[in-house]
């Protein structure tokens, strides 16, 4: 897909259209909740019962995976690096991507456990 | 300022200036010098570092047209980046007191002069001239008034610097960032309707640092001595790369 980009363009159109995605989600389920007259906990599970409303849930965890790791590396790469930090730079740029992973990894699984 | 002009005339102000000189100071300091400055008049913000150094000869800055087109005398104006030579002081003197830095993320040579090698090198990385490939014409490369058109607000950078060293991106990876001036020249060159190498230049700019870093956040705009907008370049650029078909 979009073979003619190269990796900065690619990695642009990724991250905002996980953004775009993130946000659909959203407003769709803020507009379940608005809309029903009350959310309780039998149109909670029956709405996450629905294989399509659970697909775009997972969707949106994905989304919400490669955002996040694509956009910390972002700022990680502004900010913990050599440049700023001297050598102890490049320690706290891989520990702080170490963290981030571990957060995705742990968000990812328990959405996995809770959605299916 | 000379003993003719009456002393009703006259006001001191200020000039809180960024000191250093690596070869005696350990650490930059402030260094509060007062001048004199007539009130009949508007004098620019150069003319009273001129009054400065005549006090403190030993005071460094680059100035060579004092007139905004040489682009030598960028500074930091009370936490803004500008030209001292087109910056009128009654426009900057707050409670008859002015700060002057050096440009912001360079490394400083002397006082007010910075080192700019890093700006430049991202300048010479867009080959900031036209390429061509096709057979050279016996006269010269034509081009319609409304092509040549699309080289204003363009080709009147001066490479001040102001840009650039005011936009954190630049500040972050001044080596991998190219900064809005390096790629507004980028973009007058792909905009250039006689320019052959629009492709090459493109590929260049494909990886996640040189123009991806930069985030939109017009500090290059809000500083631009000329008046141009180097965000809405790169903008130009991204939409070229997004849309462009290769193989
Ligand atoms: S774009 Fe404006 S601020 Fe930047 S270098 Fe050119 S003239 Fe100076
Ligand atoms: S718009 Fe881009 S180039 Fe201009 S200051 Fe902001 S990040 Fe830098
Ligand atoms: S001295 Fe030339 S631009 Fe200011």
């Amino acid at each position: 897909m979009f073979s003619n980009l190269g990796h900065g363009s690619k990695e642009f159109l990724i991250i905002r259209a996980c953004a775009v995605l993130m946000l659909i989600y959203t407003l769709y389920l803020g507009g379940f909740v608005l809309l029903a007259d009350e959310v309780n906990f039998n149109q909670w599970s029956a709405f996450f019962d629905n294989t399509l409303n659970k697909i775009f849930t997972s969707l949106f965890f994905l989304a919400f995976a490669i955002h996040t790791w694509l956009g910390t590396w972002a700022v990680a790469s502004d900010y913990l690096t050599p440049r700023i930090f001297g050598n102890f730079g490049r320690i706290m740029n891989v520990g702080f991507r170490g963290i981030v992973a571990a957060i995705i990894a742990l968000v990812l699984t328990w959405a996995v456990i809770i959605i299916w | 300022m000379s003993a003719a002009i009456p002393v009703e005339q006259i006001k001191t102000i200020t000039m809180s200036i960024y000191r250093y000189d690596p070869t005696v100071d350990k650490k930059p300091y402030m260094q509060d010098i007062v001048v004199e400055i007539p009130t009949d008049k508007d004098i620019m913000v150069l003319d009273a570092l001129h009054l400065a150094k005549n006090q403190e000869p030993s005071l460094s800055y680059r100035r060579s047209c004092r007139e905004g087109v040489c682009g030598s005398d960028g500074m930091n104006i009370n936490g803004k980046n500008g030209l001292a030579c087109v910056t009128p002081l009654s426009e900057v003197l707050k409670r008859d007191k002015i700060t002057l830095r050096p440009m912001p993320g360079l490394p400083v040579v002397r006082d007010l002069i910075v080192d700019m090698k890093q700006f430049f090198d991202q300048l010479e990385k867009v080959k900031p001239y036209l390429i061509t490939k096709s057979d050279t014409p016996d006269i010269e490369r034509k081009q319609t008034p409304e092509a040549r058109e699309e080289l204003d607000g363009l080709y009147e950078c001066i490479l001040c610097g102001c840009c650039s060293t005011s936009c954190p991106s630049f500040w972050w990876n001044p080596d991998k960032f190219l900064g809005p001036a390096a790629l507004l020249q980028s973009w007058r060159f792909i905009a250039d309707s006689r320019d052959e190498a629009t492709e090459e230049r493109l590929d260049d700019l494909e990886d996640a640092f040189s123009l991806y870093r930069c985030h939109g956040i017009m500090n290059c705009v809000s500083v631009c001595p000329k008046g141009l907008n180097p965000t809405e370049a790169i903008s130009n650029i991204r939409n070229k790369l997004l849309t462009r078909e290769k193989a």
